[in-house]
């Protein structure tokens, strides 16, 4: 152990100023993303320093992969004259001192980040155990690279070229397996998450494989084999995520899917439809379609899944329609469903727009003169779960598994009320696509949304449109604050106050359980006429 | 106990034989030269002696130990020094030192300091500032201050300029003055060898040739210079270990490589009867050459 140690403070003796130049990046966008947070939110030099802490996470990640390799290579165990081997040491003895090295580094700007987060930024501790997690996948990842590139170089020069070399490989392999994969088919979250875990596990052994044949067994072209096996095995899940082949793991293992399918085939025999509303005033070629789903359970929301939607004629598929959601309700009809409120059984479609790019012929075609287009989309479908709520006032907070919302400031004018509103454990942002306002991104597939609700008369409000959010990420810190703007029905302006309103959060999806795909076709309905729209605006 | 024992010693690369049937032993405390020609199997011998790489057949013992089995309790006893270590360039003569001393439980800070000054190295420079002699020398140094049982030495001289080799040469005299260790040298600088070694193994191709105390050698191998005074001597039927038959006018000059063998009766009487024969002490590079060169220029087998 005393000689690990030994060989562990040699190597920092030996790369102190890239250690020093990892720690001085670190302290520079822990400064950074502390200026933000402590400045406020939607000026414009705070998008630009959210640029510059990016580029530091980056120039940190790519630095700590540099100082990592070279600590391997500092007794490098391809080259036969290394000085190590002169020493009285095993290979187990090396690989454990170089890991301990290696792991240092790594651990190095997470462990400064704990610290300032912890002393200097006050975070709660419970907040701060997420960086673990963040440390575990990026950093380990970062280091498993290292140790498996550091270890098959025998130097510098040759640690490039094994890197530049595998990046081409795969870059030119996945460039030849394209035109073989189908086109732009979504895949479920289940599938996607299969995929996804099954990369990394596929990463993750073949640079275990390679570091520990290097150390342990010394045979250098059984660890090419390695990586050749971990890159050919690499393209054929990332290929195999779109085709039959696809895997998915979550369908199997979680008994939640099974409510979910059953779901599906309720909604897959009658809920569909779409027509065509609008048409842009200046371009024949583009039309809105209004798609509206109908038929979903209490606390389901339906929503694309993909942001294209596939027309086809005899069963080829002809273009491609980007769907898009011109106003979300399903969040609102989530919590109104929840809060057992009453509602039209109108109310309850779930509407979603698609904007056709396609030619002006096949325009023609869609407005109802063929019936032989159809439109395929996937959608998902979720369940809401209600998080908790809170009163309406300032200093209010809300505990729940997506960190703690704390209420800042709220102001009102009657019109619209105005929520400062802080979570220390996810994103705030505000999204222009799919859910309009303030939405906490804790996943792809997941969301958080804040709505507002009069107890009184019954009223259910989500975010406006000139709703801000920021959020920050450092080291899995995250920090969003948000101005959730809330625009009051004028019946409601004069008679309701402050105190008759709560706010709720609602948890849409989660990635592990309670979301699921399906692929759906879209039957146009014929419109006689379409009226251009000239208020139309993107 | 032999400090090395080498019995039917086989690496194969591939196709290419490295080293066939090799066999050699090093007695404990004596300083024993590998010699051979590039290419004729010295590093590989010493790199399966350090168990670096495995042999394809046979085995070695190192103090006492299969050289596939050596760890770093054997290491510990076993100083290494070739041509082709690569020392850490950033660290000073006094940071290798440093790093190096908690390897080895039986490091001496008093033999340190004596070959630090031995050596003349200067303490405070980086590695990379240094010569190549003076790395040779910082390399023998820190393989020397943990006394060890042997001292392995794979082309120390390579690349060196005579005045330095002069100076290593020197300095690892010195050092053999100061500890009872084994000295295996690998080398095919043969001058430099002459004055260090007191047993030499030669080796080509991968096969042992030779296996003797220098001191044998020396008096085994004679130039022979034959002044035949008119006569005409029975050139055909020479004495396989007559080697380099050169004959003149007047004269033959041949090696003899069993000079020392004969006592009373000598084969030059009988071959040249009445002609003056006179004989001259040859160097180890003479004999080096004259075995390579003999046997390179036919096929027939020398007895040496």
């Amino acid at each position: 152990m005393t000689l690990i140690w030994h060989i562990v403070k040699k190597d920092i003796r030996r790369f102190w100023i890239g250690i020093a130049l990892l720690i001085g990046l670190t302290g520079l966008k822990l400064f950074l993303v502390g200026g933000v947070i402590r400045a406020g939110m939607g000026t414009d030099w705070n998008n630009r320093i959210m640029l510059y802490e990016f580029l530091l996470l980056i120039a940190e990640l790519i630095l700590s992969f540099f100082v990592a390799a070279a600590i391997v290579q500092e007794d490098p165990v391809s080259e036969s004259g290394a000085f190590w081997q002169n020493l009285p040491i095993t290979r187990l003895q090396l690989i454990a001192a170089k890991s301990s090295g290696v792991i240092l580094i790594c651990t190095l700007p997470a462990v400064l980040t704990l610290a300032v987060g912890l002393l200097v930024y006050r975070m709660p501790v419970n907040v701060m155990g997420c960086p673990l997690i963040v440390v575990a996948e990026v950093h380990v990842a970062t280091c498993l690279l290292a140790f498996a590139f550091g270890s098959l170089a025998r130097n510098f020069a040759q640690l490039l070229y094994w890197i530049i070399g595998v990046a081409l490989s795969l870059f030119i392999l996945s460039v030849i397996i394209a035109p073989l994969l189908p086109d732009r088919v979504p895949v479920t979250p289940g599938t996607h998450l299969t995929h996804t875990f099954l990369l990394n596990f596929i990463c993750v052994v073949a640079c275990v494989a390679v570091t520990l044949n290097q150390y342990l067994a010394e045979s250098r072209n059984r660890s090419i084999v390695f990586l050749a096996t971990g890159m050919l095995l690499f393209l054929y899940v990332l290929g195999a995520e779109r085709s039959p082949l696809s895997l998915d793991f979550l369908a199997v293992l979680e008994p939640a899917q099974n409510n979910l399918n059953r779901e599906i085939a309720l909604l897959k025999a009658n809920v569909v439809q779409a027509e065509i509303t609008r048409q842009k005033p200046d371009l024949d070629a583009t039309e809105l379609l209004h798609i509206s789903v109908q038929g979903a359970s209490h606390g389901l929301i339906i929503s694309p899944r993909s942001y294209f939607g596939k027309w086809m004629q005899s069963g080829i598929a002809q273009d491609w329609a980007k769907i898009y959601r011109a106003r979300d309700d399903s969040l609102k009809h989530a919590v109104i469903q929840a809060f057992g409120f009453p509602s039209s059984p109108e109310k309850d479609d779930l509407n979603f727009g698609a904007e056709s790019t396609i030619s002006v012929g096949d325009a023609d075609l869609l407005r109802g003169r063929s019936s032989s287009y159809t439109g395929q989309i996937v959608l998902n479908v979720q369940e809401t779960i209600i998080d908790g709520q809170m009163d309406l006032a300032k200093g209010a907070s809300l505990r729940s598994n997506y960190g703690t919302s704390k209420i800042r400031d709220v102001r009102s004018d009657g019109s619209i009320i105005q929520v400062d509103l802080e979570n220390q454990e996810m994103l705030l942002t505000a999204e222009s696509g799919w859910f309009v306002g303030i939405t906490g991104v804790a996943g792809s597939a997941s969301h958080i949304g804040y709505v507002i609700v009069n107890r009184k008369t019954q009223t259910v409000l989500t975010p406006a449109r000139t709703s801000a959010g920021i959020g920050l990420y450092a080291y899995g810190i995250f920090v969003g604050r948000g101005k959730l703007q809330f625009v009051v029905p004028p019946s409601e302006s004069s008679s309701s106050s402050l105190t008759d309103w709560i706010m709720v959060e609602a948890k849409i999806g989660d990635v592990h359980s309670s979301i699921k795909s399906f692929k759906e076709d879209v039957l146009l309905k014929e419109v006689p006429t379409i009226k251009r729209d000239a208020a139309w605006t993107e | 106990m032999n400090a090395i024992e080498i019995n039917n010693l086989t690496r194969r690369y591939g196709r290419t034989d490295a080293l066939v049937d090799l066999s050699l032993t090093v007695h404990t405390g004596s300083i024993f030269a590998l010699l051979g020609p590039n290419g004729a199997g010295k590093t590989t011998t010493i790199k399966i002696l350090m168990n670096l790489i495995p042999p394809t057949s046979g085995r070695a013992t190192v103090l006492g130990v299969e050289s596939t089995r050596i760890g770093p309790k054997e290491r510990a006893q076993i100083g290494y020094v070739s041509e082709n270590q690569t020392l850490p360039l950033w660290m000073s003569v006094r940071q290798l030192l440093d790093y190096c001393r908690p390897f080895y439980p039986s490091w001496d800070r008093n033999l340190e300091t004596t070959l630090l000054k031995q050596f003349n190295l200067p303490e405070d420079r980086k590695l990379k500032h240094l010569s190549r002699g003076m790395l040779m020398k910082v390399a023998l140094m820190s393989a020397l201050s943990y006394r060890p049982k042997l001292l392995v030495l794979d082309e120390p001289f390579s690349g060196l300029d005579p005045l330095v080799r002069d100076d290593f040469v020197q300095g690892i005299l010195e050092a053999s003055d100061l500890g009872n260790w084994t000295v295996f040298i690998s080398s095919h600088d043969i001058d430099e060898i002459e004055r260090l070694a007191d047993h030499v193994g030669v080796i080509d191709g991968g096969r042992t040739k030779l296996n003797e105390s220098s001191e044998s050698l020396l008096m085994r191998f004679r130039r022979i210079e034959v002044n035949l005074q008119g006569q005409t001597p029975l050139l055909e039927e020479m004495p396989t270990n007559w080697l380099a038959v050169d004959r003149a006018s007047e004269r033959v000059i041949f090696i003899d490589s069993r000079y020392s063998e004969y006592t009373a009766d000598s084969p030059y009487q009988r071959y040249f009867p009445d002609a003056v024969v006179t004989s001259h002490p040859m160097t180890l590079r003479e004999i080096f050459l004259t075995l390579f060169r003999s046997d390179r220029k036919t096929s027939v087998g020398i007895r040496l």
